[in-house]
């Protein structure tokens, strides 16, 4: 039980981590079609804001994990 | 006349604050450790701001917004590639911490040399990543150089120009090492920072009313500009390409990767990479202040110039002096961080490693020190010889830089990672970037070549490594583990 656990951990980090790279490089191109602003920024350029914000919130959980991680071990 | 002397005065008053802050800094006598990576000992605070070195520089301040100015939205990859370069330095840098704290690595070919065992590999690593760091030095020269020009009106000849430039410089280096230009980043960043967001409140109200109604007009007047490709053929492949190849290139550049060593221990590099991408906010700005440029001042020959013209012309000449003051700092501390590194790759792993084995501690310092001089005069030389748009000289770096990836993280994740193939896929993927940039060009719009040459370099590296014998277990060991 605790392996399975693990790998779970293990995986959702991975997932955790291509998520920003995913949002930037696939998501940026995909929105760039919406032609209207938010916030005065065209739409692609508010995406792109979204993720100064989001990619710490990620990396955040990550480090949570690998901490709790370290806790385990010790 | 008089506002080009008050303008000039206030951004020389502070420049040399910095320099005072940067003397106080100083170790007095230091070693080449200290010099080069301030003794392995930089704490959080401190760290951010190395980390956070490449953030408010003159290319921010003048190539993105010149980038902005001239194709419009392709200037949006410069908002994203730092977020991301952060999350992958989570995974990569405390594990390189670590491994290099335990062989003693203190530049990036001696990781290349320790991890692989050759020095094959860790000179030409030495070679191409000086050679990389010329088109971003050149950029920071230039910059200096522009800042003057435009600044100072033609008060200063051209010439005397260069010279200044050449000794503001070289000489800070040479006198101060890696602690001063950290705590100077500090000093830069924060003037940078009360600079953007004085520009961002200030422009649009006072030059358009509002910023909505500036960027309404931007969407009367030019909204081809405001998503991609725009005034240009650089299109989506080429933002995925670009951004994903700066990202991934980020940490590898030698004078981040000597920056980074410099923390105290790897929890700082964690802790950090967590919370820089919202650092980085403030980039949208610069976007912004190419926009407004483009609406008040089109036509601009230098595009380069389009946030300095924009800000002469709104400012009172104080404080268009401290602005001025600014943008300077943010092109000769990162000038230095540059410097630092490839002078002391160049005394450490060519002059030490290959041409004087017995060399003093002393004498590599002096060779460092030296070869400060001549590497700012050869970009200075470029920066003369070669001018070009900011954004493209910092990508051509980035190219070639780039390269330096595999050998760095498989280095310290994949046990089977050789020499031999880590050599080769350098030499390949430099092989061809020059093919893709120089014989068939014609593709660079669709996909940026510096992502090509990545992905040749790690197919590659990794094939060749699969056929070849790896070092011995124990050296493996000592990365792989640490």
């Amino acid at each position: 039980m605790p392996i399975i656990l693990a790998m779970e951990t293990k995986t959702m980090k991975k997932v955790l981590f291509l998520i920003p790279f995913v949002g930037i490089l696939v998501g940026g191109p995909a929105v760039n079609g919406i032609h209207m602003l938010v916030l005065d920024m065209p739409f692609i350029m508010f995406w792109l804001f979204l993720w100064f914000f989001l990619t710490p919130i990620i990396t955040y959980q990550i480090y949570r994990m690998d901490e709790k991680e370290k806790a385990v071990v010790k | 006349m008089s506002s080009a002397i008050e303008i000039l005065g206030v951004a020389f008053a502070i420049v040399v604050i910095a320099a005072i802050i940067g003397y106080y800094a100083r170790v007095r006598n230091a070693s080449l450790e200290q010099w080069a990576i301030g003794g392995r000992n930089v704490g959080t605070l401190l760290i951010w701001f190395l980390m956070a070195g490449e953030i408010y520089t003159a290319f921010t301040f003048l190539g993105v917004p010149g980038f902005a100015y001239t194709f419009g939205s392709p200037a949006y990859y410069a908002l994203s590639y730092g977020v991301l370069a952060y999350l992958f330095s989570y995974i990569l840098l405390p594990k390189i911490w670590r491994a290099s704290k335990k062989n003693g690595v203190i530049t990036q070919p001696d990781f290349f040399r320790e991890r692989y065992g050759s020095k094959a590999l860790s000179t030409l690593v030495a070679i191409v990543g000086v050679i990389f760091m010329v088109p971003y030095l050149e950029l920071q020269v230039s910059a200096i150089e522009l800042i003057l020009g435009v600044m100072g009106n033609n008060l200063i000849l051209p010439a005397f120009v260069m010279i200044i430039t050449f000794g503001v410089v070289a000489g800070y280096v040479v006198m101060n090492g890696l602690r001063s230009a950290t705590f100077t980043s500090f000093f830069k960043d924060g003037l940078a920072l009360v600079v953007i967001i004085v520009a961002i409140i200030a422009i649009p109200i006072l030059r358009f009313g509002s910023l909505s109604n500036m960027m309404h007009q931007m969407v009367l007047a030019h909204e081809n500009y405001l998503y991609l490709p725009g005034h240009s053929p650089l299109g989506l492949s080429w933002f995925f390409s670009v951004v994903l190849m700066s990202s991934l290139g980020f940490f590898v550049w030698p004078h981040a990767f000597q920056a980074f060593l410099s923390a105290k221990n790897d929890n700082v590099l964690r802790k950090n990479a967590i919370f820089l991408p919202i650092y980085n906010v403030l980039l949208l700005v610069t976007v912004f202040m190419g926009f407004a440029a483009l609406l008040l001042y089109p036509g601009l020959t230098n595009s380069n110039s389009a946030f300095l013209v924009l800000v002469k012309g709104t400012f009172p000449s104080w404080w268009t002096g401290v602005v001025t003051g600014a943008i300077l700092l943010g092109s000769m501390v990162p000038a230095s961080v540059l410097l630092i590194a490839s002078s002391t790759i160049i005394s450490k792993n060519i002059y030490k490693d290959l041409i004087k084995k017995d060399a003093s501690e002393k004498s590599v310092t002096t060779v460092a020190r030296v070869f400060v001089i001549i590497i700012t005069a050869v970009a200075l030389f470029f920066a003369i010889e070669l001018p070009a748009l900011f954004v493209n000289l910092l990508l051509v770096g980035y190219s070639g830089i780039t390269l330096f990836l595999p050998g760095v993280a498989l280095g310290v994740f994949w046990k089977k990672a050789t020499k031999v193939g880590v050599f080769s896929g350098i030499v390949m993927g430099l092989a061809t970037n020059v093919i893709f940039f120089l014989v068939i060009k014609q593709y660079s719009a669709i996909v940026y070549p510096g992502l090509l040459g990545l992905l040749v370099d790690a197919v590659v590296t990794v094939l060749v490594s699969m056929v070849t014998k790896p070092p011995s277990e124990e050296v493996i060991k000592g990365f792989l583990e640490a």
